[in-house]
């Protein structure tokens, strides 16, 4: 033995039943707060990752400038990922509500669209007037059209500003790739197609051939500032700035037109959810750990007390009795450190999948799984964090009985082990039985250890209440389900649906509930008038 | 070094419970004095014995070794105090049950951050016949053993003055005797101060200054 703190180690060793279940309450605590840590880890990161394949992995997009403006952000040092694509022109799709939008992407403008550049046959398209086509707009364009086939596209592209009239024109593309279809584009009615370099320049005039140039900026504190004086810079009207909110909000950084969105809903709940179950189980191993500690140290006093008559200041006792729990969670926290970052995944798994995977931006619970599986969560910060925590806790737990040993007088040594009681007007009575008058007087002489038992028992109430609460909380979910498009969706833009249809529909059994919407499309011909179509949209609950 | 005990009380307790454990008790102990305390159970010696080395406080009245009150500093002061000028025997051994005979013995240097003197501690192990005990852990050694274990510990501080409260009263006659035997000789040899409570007469003949405690009052028994 080198030191007086070996001492901790024996009485560990000796006390095993102790040892065991405080390893236990670290162990648990440890495993919950690195699974809560991660989970909040995996759930930022899929928001991001989400954010950035339904809308880019973009900050903010300078639309309508011209070649000179273009370049003046690809060379700004504030900047980094700026890429720069051109809008040749869209294709109403035949009888659909789609768009096909055909864009020019310079350089690698297309990595930061994980949505649309996902090839799926062939490649991307190299050189003028190839095309690159998503899945569900070939079925429009004609029958069994494939790599290789040529498509003429009766396109038209208009200005944001309005100074001109709409430019149409028609071209012949050769088709070199298919691109996976999204499901993003049913949701805002358009659809990607990529035109091979050089396509815009020798189909557009000049006044039409503008750019639109996605960036990141190096100082996201500073996000809104800088695209305020690059904006200045290079003479751009604000309206033809557009904020990729979806990422913007996912990351946090603010600017001008902060809102909240809706994708908030599911990954917040889950947040809140994971930090109250942390901090219950936290709570509950801390009282554990304390009570515990607090028993053992009062059964072995008299040692403490020994130590006191033989010199060992207060602060050493402190040391010995902290230092049992130290070892213990040394021994228990990598472990639950381990075990934590393995069922991470499998925790929130079962946690989301109570959910409506929309909320998330997922199809299908399937695919929600396979998007946290895939996220790779081993964020050294978060296992700091955990750990720091759950010694926090830990140690606060073990406060109370490290103090308490270390104020115990001396004199407990040379006196037999004495019991301190607290003098309370005590009065006589007659003792009609002696067991329940001992337990009385037990419970009374321990009033903090009765109140810790009580409290206990108050916080596994409080857990289980809660956690019910928490399965009821998760079926309000399906109020949100309700909220995203019915089971059908019937559409007719130009003639709309007659409201004896509408009856009819409502009638049927099969129907449990139906929703419509009115709808006005306004459209600006040649000659700058608006024109309006009026329409009907129905969703359907079967 | 000389002790001065001046006019110490000790109160226990308030209005009705109250209890007077020592009423205005004084004393000197002189440098390698060997006293003993005798009394009546309940009479204030353990009491008496707690304040003078320093593990409660008197009521009033204060102690003074050579020039310093030791109940006039912080719990660090007194604990080092304990640690390095005072010897402790109890009547229960009070041995750290999770430690070895020896880790016990050791236990005030290693609180001390000092260094074991190792042919000291051969010697207090073999002048207490536990050479061969030193391995073993108290509850695997008797009764005896384990209080010249608490014998060895109280000395191995080198300390100037030996405390002991009753320490023959947990062990039978003869092993009772065979430590207090064992623990003359080293008093004798090393030239320590000892102080000794006991209820057994002829254990209180042994020693050069007698003195009774009754009700809180003490007196010096005068020499034959
Ligand atoms: N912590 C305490 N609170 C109240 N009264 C106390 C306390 N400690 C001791 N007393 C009282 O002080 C008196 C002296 O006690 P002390 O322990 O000094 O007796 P003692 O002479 O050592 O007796 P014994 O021979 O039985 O050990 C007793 O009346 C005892 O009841
Ligand atoms: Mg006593």
């Amino acid at each position: 033995m080198k030191s007086y703190l070996s001492f901790a180690f024996k009485e560990l060793q000796a006390q095993k039943v102790m040892a065991s279940l405080i390893l236990i309450a670290a162990i648990l605590s440890s495993i919950m707060t690195t699974a809560i840590g991660q989970s909040l880890g995996i759930l930022q990161t899929m928001r991001t990752e989400q954010a950035a394949s339904l809308n880019g992995d973009r900050y903010a997009t300078f639309h309508q400038m011209t070649e000179e403006q273009m370049l003046q952000l690809k060379n700004d040092n504030r900047l980094y990922d700026v890429g720069s694509l051109i809008n040749v022109g869209y294709v109403k799709l035949g009888s659909s509500s789609l768009t096909l939008y055909a864009r020019e992407y310079l350089d690698n403008a297309l990595d930061a669209y994980p949505a649309i550049n996902k090839v799926k046959k062939g490649r991307l398209p190299t050189s003028p007037f190839e095309i690159a086509l998503p899945e569900n707009a070939l079925q429009y364009l004609g029958e069994d059209i494939d790599i290789g086939d040529t498509v003429e596209l009766q396109e038209e592209i208009s200005l944001m500003n309005g100074t001109l009239p709409p430019y149409s024109f028609s071209a012949e593309f050769v088709i070199c790739g298919i691109l996976e279809s999204n499901y993003i584009g049913y949701s805002t009615g358009s659809l990607d197609a990529v035109l091979g370099e050089g396509t815009a320049s020798a189909l557009l005039p000049e006044d039409y051939l503008l750019y639109s140039t996605d960036f990141k900026t190096k100082d996201t504190a500073q996000f809104q500032n800088i695209i305020d004086k690059l904006a200045n810079e290079i003479g751009l009207e604000k309206s033809n700035i557009q904020y990729n909110w979806v990422l913007l909000d996912a990351l946090g950084i603010s600017y001008e037109e902060a809102g909240t969105s809706d994708m908030d809903t599911g990954f917040s709940f889950m947040t809140f959810a994971c930090i109250m179950v942390g901090t219950l189980v936290l709570f509950a191993a801390g009282l554990v750990i304390y009570n515990i500690l607090k028993i053992a140290v009062t059964k072995r006093i008299k040692e403490y007390g020994t130590l006191r008559a033989i010199g060992s200041t207060r602060g050493q006792i402190y040391r010995v009795v902290s230092l049992q729990l130290l070892i213990l969670c040394g021994m228990g926290i990598p472990i639950g450190l381990l075990i934590g970052a393995l069922s991470a995944k499998a925790f929130l798994i079962a946690a989301t999948g109570i959910l409506n995977p929309d909320l998330f931006m997922a199809n299908s619970t399937t695919e929600l799984n396979t998007m946290i599986g895939n996220i790779s969560s081993n964020n050294i910060r978060i296992y700091i964090v955990s750990v720091a925590i759950t010694l926090l806790f830990a140690m606060l737990a073990a406060f109370p009985a490290a103090r308490y040993a270390s104020h115990v007088s001396p004199t407990v040594a040379m006196s037999g082990q004495r019991v301190k009681i607290k003098r309370r007007g005590r009065k006589a009575k007659t003792i009609h039985s002696f067991e329940a008058y001992y337990a009385r007087l037990n419970l009374k002489r321990g009033r903090s250890r009765t109140a810790i038992t009580i409290l206990s028992l108050v916080m596994s109430i409080t857990v289980f209440v809660s956690l019910q609460s928490f399965t009821s909380l998760l079926d309000t979910s399906s109020d949100v389900q309700d909220m995203s498009l019915g089971d059908y969706l019937v559409t007719n833009e130009t003639v709309g649906i007659a409201p004896e249809s509408i009856d009819k529909i409502r009638e049927n059994e099969m129907i449990e509930d139906l929703s419509t919407t009115k709808l006005s499309v306004y459209t600006q011909d040649k000659n700058l008038i608006l024109n309006c179509n009026r329409g009907n949209h129905s969703k359907l609950q079967a | 070094m000389e002790i001065q005990v001046n006019d110490i009380s000790k109160i226990y307790g308030t209005n009705e419970s109250q209890v007077i454990a020592l009423n205005h008790v004084s004393m000197t102990i002189f440098e390698s004095d060997f006293i003993s305390i005798m009394g009546p159970s309940g009479s204030g010696k353990s009491t008496l014995l707690h304040i003078i080395s320093g593990l409660d406080k008197p009521s009033s009245g204060n102690v003074i070794y050579s020039s310093t009150d030791i109940h006039n500093g912080n719990d660090k002061k007194l604990s080092a105090f304990r640690r390095q000028r005072i010897g402790f025997i109890f009547q229960q051994f009070n041995l750290l049950p999770v430690l070895t005979a020896r880790e016990n013995i050791i236990m005030p240097l290693l609180l001390d951050k000092k260094k074991i003197d190792e042919p000291y501690l051969q010697e207090l192990s073999s002048f207490l016949g536990l050479e061969n005990r030193l391995s073993h852990l108290p509850h695997e050694l008797s009764g005896g053993q384990q209080q010249r274990v608490a014998i060895a510990r109280a000395l191995i501080a080198k300390p100037d003055i030996i405390f002991a409260d009753e320490p023959t009263g947990n062990l039978d006659s003869k092993s009772g005797s065979e430590v207090m035997k064992m623990l003359c000789n080293i008093r004798e040899k090393m030239n320590k101060t000892l102080v000794i409570i006991t209820h057994d007469p002829r254990i209180a003949e042994m020693a050069d200054r007698r003195f009774t405690i009754i009700d809180g009052e003490l007196a010096e028994v005068s020499a034959q």
